[in-house]
């Protein structure tokens, strides 16, 4: 037996390879996500399939074989043991925590458990205490990676088997820093919102032009250009501004699904107009009539986000003037050089109507993907 | 506009599948480990003698499956003896073993040194000090320790031990001597022993650049333990430097799990244009973000190497040099040598150079990278 230890030990040595050399694995990493929400918590937990047999007894037959059924079987005896593994607290008083709905993840290194969590504070917490215990009596190894949002900041930390639970500082930020953080976010959304910097664009492109009896040509004169260029701007700022103000403060409110569907129909329209004009001088009331619509959609992420508590209309302002400044610097790059562009033929016929065209297509796709009906 | 159109079609591809629930109640979600964690041990008070050996199970239940969290379970039996410094001597050595595994090199050698000072006697002990200590470079001290091991074990490990770690010491001609000396004792060796014997041959060949003869020995050693992962990934590492791709491919195949070989399957992949190279990529990127999530760059060495097979030269060279603060071995060598000629900053690497110097390290595929006195 002790001639054993000793070979194991010389084949750990073998070929350099002394890290972990047969790691097939990853290490124990579950994932938690936790988001604040005025004095709620939801979020998930997922845990890697492979440390369920630690937490209960799964495998009912003993094939070593885990199915769906044998895992929702099982589905109360884990939330049990994950409830007592995990305990918040909201400034000292604890938020009794709610293990929900049991699903499946498939990530790139395997199938994880996937358990929404929801739990009830007393109060909206300045001070969020974690107290992380899942699986480190038996491995101490094991990690929680966590990722805790507040409203526009999230905190992540590796929760370990420290002693202490570990405390997040959820203190409302500044107004000022609210804002800030908030205008950020907006400039960040129409930045990444290609829907809705295609709509704005294909509605610009025709403004350094003119369209007269069937023929495009450019404009002489830099004002005529400019007042189609605010007309526009102007029109999908308001309309969009009234959308997400009604929106965020929930006054109204649409289908996701459908507000995205009509977004990608308003940026096919846009780019379909460009090729044969059936609105030219009323364009600022197609930016108007659909701004409306992309408001909705502004608001659907600022819902994600959340509005913090104590500034919301604070959050609210700044986002869309984040997305206002954002609009604005795609509108000062796009447009002196769609005036410096447009006499020639490159932007009178390949980028009017090869990029309209790929506009177009590029709707097509969006419209085809949020009705469902291509993945 | 073009750009704003590939990035938006390129944003649909990264999205991640969602969670699901399974329709079918007989759907198999995951294939279970031969016997679970130590669910049934809990609140079971257990003596050092038997935490060290449920230790010793799960580590060697570990090397065969691959699953760190064994050494995690490992790890969990030790727990109440974790953090005293005066463990029982059983304890010592495993504790020491895993904290190697966990590249805690400082902490696995004190813990070695406490041991053998108690028990000088303890053969294990001294084999384990040197293997660490010729992970880190130190070949006088791990010279040592394999002499402390003649007359405490069997004299073929004690001088398979010394030869090893001579023919790193600049003696690598008669520590080729000394190994061919010592095969007509292998007849009596068990397999792992044989393939510990051979592997070392292969090793030394290589370095020596006698590439032919090296991989005669790598097959030997294969023969004995055909599944060890270590051995499998230095040959197929002596093929690639042969631009022998596809021969890699065939010594480890697609379904392959653990993680040293995945890296040298892609490495062959990429190095043959092959398209099955795009998946692969992923996942191990994927490994190696987890790993720094985790906060435990266990990675290193192979995370440098994949860098630089991507042609990432500043990312590699900043990983090799974080490598080479960890380990001293001939391919953290290599490694820290090529990233900082591929950055153009062969300065970079004057630690590797003043190193070679004063152990006398030979090694032919350093003299390619560049590590030439």
């Amino acid at each position: 037996m002790k001639h054993q230890g000793l070979l194991m030990l010389v084949l750990w040595a073998l070929s350099g390879l002394t890290a972990l050399p047969a790691q097939a694995h990853r290490p124990s990493d579950a994932y938690l996500s936790l988001r604040v929400d005025d004095t709620r918590l939801h979020g998930q937990w997922e845990i890697a399939l492979r440390d369920l047999p630690a937490l209960v007894d799964l495998d009912a037959d003993r094939n070593r074989e885990l199915t769906w059924g044998e895992l929702s079987a099982a589905q109360s005896a884990l939330a049990a043991v994950l409830q007592a593994h995990l305990a918040l607290r909201a400034d000292g008083r604890p938020c009794p925590l709610t293990i929900g709905d049991l699903l499946v993840h498939s990530r790139v290194d395997g199938r994880y458990a996937w358990f929404a969590l929801e739990a009830d504070c007393v109060r909206a917490p300045a001070i969020l205490e974690i107290d992380y215990r899942l699986l480190f009596d038996m491995d101490p190894t094991h990690r929680g990676i966590l990722v805790l949002t507040a409203g526009a900041t999230s905190h992540s930390a590796v929760l370990g088997p420290q002693a202490e639970p570990r405390r997040f500082d959820l203190a409302r930020p500044s107004a000022w820093r609210a804002f800030l953080d908030y205008t950020v976010e907006g400039v960040r959304h129409i930045w990444i919102g290609y829907d809705h910097i295609l709509f704005l664009l294909a509605l610009l492109l025709p403004a350094v032009l003119r369209y007269e009896r069937g023929r495009w040509s450019a404009v002489d004169r830099l004002r005529p250009a400019l007042w189609n260029v605010f007309g526009v701007v102007t029109a999908f700022t308001l309309a969009h501004s009234v959308t997400l103000t009604l929106a965020a403060l929930e006054w109204v409110r649409l289908p996701i699904a459908w507000v995205e569907l009509a977004i990608a129909l308003s940026v096919l329209l846009a780019a379909l107009n460009n090729l044969r004009p059936v609105v030219l001088r009323a364009r600022w009331m197609v930016a108007f009539g659909f701004g409306l619509i992309h408001g909705f959609g502004f608001a659907s992420v600022l819902g994600e986000l959340g509005l913090p508590e104590g500034a919301r209309l604070i959050a609210l302002v700044a986002f869309n003037v984040g997305v206002e400044v954002g609009q604005m610097a795609i509108v000062l790059v796009a447009v002196p050089a769609a005036y410096a562009l447009r006499r020639t033929r490159f932007y009178q016929v390949s980028l009017r109507i090869g990029g309209s065209v790929a506009v177009a297509l590029l709707a097509l796709l969006w419209i085809a993907q949020r009705g469902g009906w291509v993945q | 506009m073009v750009g704003a159109l590939a990035a938006g079609l390129g944003a649909t591809g990264f999205a991640q599948a969602a969670p699901y629930r399974p329709a079918d109640p007989a759907e198999v979600l995951e294939r279970l480990p031969v016997s679970a964690a130590p669910r049934s041990l809990q609140g079971r008070r257990l003596s050092a003698d038997q935490a060290a050996e449920l230790a010793r199970v799960f580590i060697e239940r570990g090397r065969s499956s691959g699953d760190p969290r064994e050494l995690g379970y490992a790890q969990g039996v030790l727990a109440p003896w974790w953090s005293a410094a005066d463990a029982p001597d059983r304890v010592l050595l495993l504790r020491a073993t895993l904290r190697q595994a966990r590249h805690d090199f400082d902490g696995a050698l004190a813990d070695l040194a406490r041991l053998l000072a108690r028990r000088p006697e303890d053969a294990q002990a001294w084999l384990t000090q040197a293997t660490v200590l010729r992970v880190l470079g130190r070949y006088d001290e791990a010279r040592r320790s394999c002499a402390e091991l003649q007359g405490r074990t069997e004299p073929f490990i004690a001088a398979l031990c010394a030869a090893a770690v001579q023919g790193l010491h600049g003696e690598a001609t008669q520590a080729s001597a000394a190994l061919e000396a010592l095969a007509p004792a292998l007849s009596g060796q068990s397999p792992g022993v044989a393939a510990w014997y051979y592997a070392e041959r292969a090793e030394l060949a290589e370095r020596l650049g006698q590439r032919v003869v090296a991989e005669r020995w790598y097959r030997q050693a294969l023969i004995r333990v055909p599944d060890d992962h270590g051995l499998r990934a230095a040959y197929a590492d002596l093929l690639l430097d042969d631009r022998r791709a596809p021969e890699v491919l065939a010594l480890i195949d697609a379904d392959v799990t653990a993680e040293a070989l995945m890296l040298r399957r892609a490495l062959a992949l990429q190095a043959l244009g092959d398209p099955q190279f795009a998946a692969l990529d992923l996942r191990i990127r994927d490994n190696f973000d987890a790993a720094r999530r985790r906060g435990e760059p266990l990675h290193l060495r192979e995370e440098a190497r994949y860098a630089l097979a991507r042609g990432e030269t500043a990312l590699a060279l900043t990983l090799a040099r974080q490598n080479w603060a960890v380990q001293h071995e001939p391919w953290d060598a290599r490694l820290l040598l090529v990233a900082a000629m591929a950055a153009g900053q062969p300065q970079a690497a004057s630690t590797v150079r003043d190193w070679l110097r004063a152990t006398g390290l030979q090694d032919a595929r350093l003299t390619h990278a560049g590590g030439a006195p």
